[in-house]
């Protein structure tokens, strides 16, 4: 059973992504999902209510079985096509996005989504990748079992620190694409001194 | 990660105009930014920003609708690539929804403009963003790059090696690669012991300049073991597919110490033993992993000048830049002969000539 939130966020972030770069790879795919996730907890929302949840892959990179799944639903579909590596949509789906983006469930998860693809604008998306790396959860996974679930350990409470500092110096009414980008540098920053 | 360290975290939040343009302009202002931000990525594929030897401006009204310059009086811009001609001279250009320019000719006065719009200044690979008549100098996000909105991404670990070549390796144009110079002029490598000799130095500015702007599933490991004993200098895998890359990195030219004393003088042949153990090294990893798909780079930062000894301190240009053309020839030629040993990768390092 595909998640109808993780199949919205797929097509969301493809056609982003396609207006940047004009294809997605599957590894940005999850990694700008598990960023909106943890955007949707900035402004305040319990993990329970993202839908979906996310795991570490040996390399440390976040992922999601439900994203996987949407992907391979929109593929099968006619949604979306894979050229080489990369995921790319058509004209169709895009009407089709148009026409789903407004539901209730979906308008919700807009906001997260457009952050974490926005500050794909600021950062480039390797730096992003990089400045992930060392996101408390994906950072408290290091050495862990593989396949420990994101957002359920011990690096949750350091990432509400993290939040409320931000907070702290942008203001909690900061339009989210903000905080998002000054915590992937402030990150990004730390990467590059190690 | 640790706990977050709040000065850090108010240094990263100043280093970015968004809290600025926030501050002063609210959504409208943030949105401009993105606006610039994505028109500012199709005019530097046009034009490298490296190349732009003058200063221009670029602006976005916070309303579309108001006319902050006069439009009657501008040149109409439909195509990025029509801006080429623009470039050497002072102007200015309106961002429009419709990816569509307005220009204008000549010195703008910035902080009028900035009353309505937000204004992106661009003045030898200096950038400032300007919104309410307050000024945010653009922070570099990558050193050795000449816009902080013309980064890189790269689909290809050849494409990504080879502007690493160009733009980063031949200026020796990031922090960490200016550190293996003994010298002003680039003439001698230092010779210094681990972790600060010059091919580690290399392998951790490549290794950023990968993980930076590698696009994809891409993980960059720098000096990961092949096997119980051999280190390869880098190591790349695609999470969402079974290839790895493994990158070999070797350094031509002179070393000296602070004696003043030559410890190493490399020449062709280090390329072509490097590229004999990185075909050892593909050989020895395919057996320990083979379900991979591996595939090995060779690259060869070339340091080499002509007719040095240890006392010279200067050279001119053409023993400077004697070697810059010329090619190694590999024997044998793996790249050649094998279909998991791509072409390797001469990244000649300029140095300062006297003339």
């Amino acid at each position: 059973m595909i998640k109808s939130a993780a199949f919205y966020d797929s097509l969301y972030i493809i056609l982003r992504m396609q207006e940047v770069f004009g294809n997605v790879f599957r590894g940005e795919l999850h990694l700008l999902a598990y960023l909106s996730c943890l955007m949707s907890l900035y402004r305040g929302q319990p993990v329970s209510c993202w839908d979906y949840f996310f795991m570490k892959t040996p390399n440390g990179a976040p992922y999601s079985p439900e994203i996987d799944a949407a992907i391979e639903d929109l593929l099968l579909n006619g949604w979306i096509a894979t050229s080489g590596q990369h995921l790319c949509a058509n004209e169709r789906s895009v009407d089709f996005f148009h026409n789903i983006s407004e539901l209730g469930q979906n308008s919700i998860r807009n906001e997260f989504l457009d952050a974490a693809c926005s500050s794909v604008s600021g950062l480039p998306i390797g730096m992003i990748k990089t400045a992930m790396s060392l996101e408390p959860e994906l950072f408290s996974a290091i050495g862990a079992t593989q396949g420990r679930i994101l957002l359920d350990g011990p690096g949750v409470e350091i990432l509400y620190e993290q939040f409320e500092a931000l907070n702290h110096i942008l203001g909690a009414g900061a339009e989210l694409m903000v905080p998002a980008i000054v915590w992937l540098t402030y990150l990004s920053q730390k990467a590059s001194e190690k | 990660m640790t706990s977050i360290n709040l000065d850090e975290l108010a240094e990263a939040a100043r280093s970015r105009a968004e809290p600025m343009v926030l501050d002063l302009f609210e959504r409208p202002g943030v949105e401009s930014l993105q606006a610039i931000r994505s028109a500012l990525v199709n005019i530097y594929r046009c034009k490298s920003p490296e190349r732009i030897t003058g200063s221009f401006v670029a602006f976005k009204s916070i309303d579309p609708i108001k006319e902050v310059l006069p439009r009657e009086q501008a040149i109409t811009i439909t195509s990025p690539a029509d801006l080429q001609r623009f470039f050497g001279a002072p102007f200015c250009i309106e961002i429009m929804d419709d990816s569509k320019y307005y220009l204008w000719e000549g010195q703008v006065d910035t902080d009028e403009l900035s009353k309505s719009a937000v204004v992106y200044m661009y003045d030898r690979q200096n950038e400032f963003i300007k919104a309410q008549g307050k000024c945010h100098t653009v922070k570099k996000i990558f050193q050795g790059c000449a816009s902080s909105f013309a980064l890189p991404t790269y689909e290809s670990l050849s494409e990504a090696l080879r502007q690493y070549a160009t733009a980063m390796a031949r200026y020796s144009g990031c922090l960490i690669l200016d550190r293996i110079w003994l010298d002003s002029n680039r003439l001698f490598l230092k010779s210094v012991p681990k972790p600060q000799r010059p091919e580690d130095v290399i392998r951790d500015s490549l290794a950023q300049y990968l993980n930076s702007f590698l696009r994809g599933d891409a993980t960059v490991l720098p000096e990961q073991n092949v096997n119980r004993s051999q280190p390869i200098d880098i190591k790349v895998t695609w999470t969402f597919s079974s290839s790895e890359a493994l990158i070999e990195i070797k350094w031509l030219g002179k070393a000296k110490n602070d004696n003043g004393n030559i410890t190493a003088n490399y020449g062709e042949e280090r390329a072509r033993s490097g590229a004999k153990q990185l075909a050892g090294y593909i050989d020895k990893y395919k057996r320990s992993a083979p379900y991979s798909e591996i595939c090995g780079y060779l690259a060869v930062i070339d340091a080499r000048r002509r007719g040095m000894n240890a006392r010279t301190e200067t050279i001119d240009r053409r023993n400077g830049f004697y070697y810059e053309d010329r090619e190694i020839t590999y024997r044998p030629s793996f790249h050649e002969t094998r279909n998991d040993f791509e072409k390797p990768i001469r990244m000649f390092m300029e140095p300062i000539c006297e003339d």
